[in-house]
């Protein structure tokens, strides 16, 4: 049987997660998701052969954003998965830092879902 | 829901209280298509209003102030369905309070980009939401420093900001 491609939405907030997860499914891709960086790590353990994008909010307790992309860029399984950084204008300066780290792309809020597609087609086929 | 309501007319413009209101204003309208409109609150056009899902974020920096945005029920409604797309009846109470933090989140990084140009860089705390039927915050300050109401068609915002000690 066929498998879809799946993204990762990584953002603590469940409503951002139910509006991605429209868009992702429009798009043809199996939505996956974490409310924060310690269950994203979990779920790609599952994972992470299939993943074909991740979707990672900055602002996140627990375990942030940029701290996940560090642990995500150091591990060999992982370290190839597109990362799209989802930011507000208040982390504008930070992006910089974000592609350093690793962040393939980025998006920021408020984004239209014209916009999200966008960035989600040009990301995913950076890998 | 408003506190202080005797000083409303008195409260200090000083603060950028339109920049916030139309920093909120353009925020809602890209994410919503919704064209609202900033007003002064005053005691009279706020008496009828009730909070019942309030969205909140904290600057520090130079300037250190928490902001807070109000909406009844059915605003909050309408702008987290505007937001994301989700039909309105799917949205629980917990639901429209994450919501309303999200919008928070999104405003106080606009909030925080423009307090950077104009006056340093600023950090902001993870925002937080306050839900319950006809709430009010109530700080241990002097009051409210602005206080702004945002309308479109039956939807009503209120915007308010307070300095903060940090101690």
């Amino acid at each position: 049987m066929f498998d879809k491609p799946k993204i990762l939405s990584v953002d603590d907030s469940s409503i951002m997660r139910r509006m991605l997860r429209n868009t992702v499914e429009a798009l043809n891709y199996k939505f996956l998701e974490a409310a924060d960086g310690e269950e994203a790590l979990q779920v790609l353990m599952r994972e992470y052969d299939s993943v074909k994008l991740i979707l990672l909010d900055w602002n996140m307790p627990g375990m942030n954003g940029i701290d996940f992309l560090k642990e995500l860029r150091k591990n060999n399984h992982f370290k190839g998965i597109p990362v799209l950084m989802v930011t507000t204008q208040g982390e504008k300066n930070n992006i910089v830092r974000a592609i350093q780290t690793g962040a393939t792309n980025y998006l920021l809020k408020p984004f239209t879902e014209e916009e999200l597609e966008k960035k989600i087609r040009q990301t995913a086929l950076k890998e | 829901m408003l506190q202080d309501k005797r000083k409303l007319d008195e409260i200090d413009i000083s603060f950028p209280g339109w920049s916030v209101a139309n920093g909120l204003t353009a925020v809602i309208e890209r994410i919503t298509g919704m064209k609202m409109v900033a007003e002064k609150a005053t005691e009279m056009n706020t008496s009828y209003f009730r909070a019942d899902f309030s969205g909140a974020f904290v600057l520090l920096g130079e300037r250190k102030a928490m902001f807070s945005i109000h909406a009844d029920r059915r605003s909050a409604v309408e702008i987290i369905t505007a937001m994301t797309k989700l039909p309105g009846h799917s949205l629980d109470d917990r639901d429209l309070a994450d919501g309303m933090t999200e919008l928070a989140n999104i405003v106080g990084g606009d909030v925080k980009a423009r307090l950077g140009v104009a006056e340093g860089p600023h950090i902001m705390l993870l925002p937080f939401a306050v839900a319950g039927s006809d709430h009010s915050f109530l700080y241990k300050t002097k009051g409210p420093i602005f206080i702004r109401m945002l309308r479109a068609g039956e939807v009503t915002l209120i915007i308010q900001g307070h300095s903060i000690d940090v101690r």
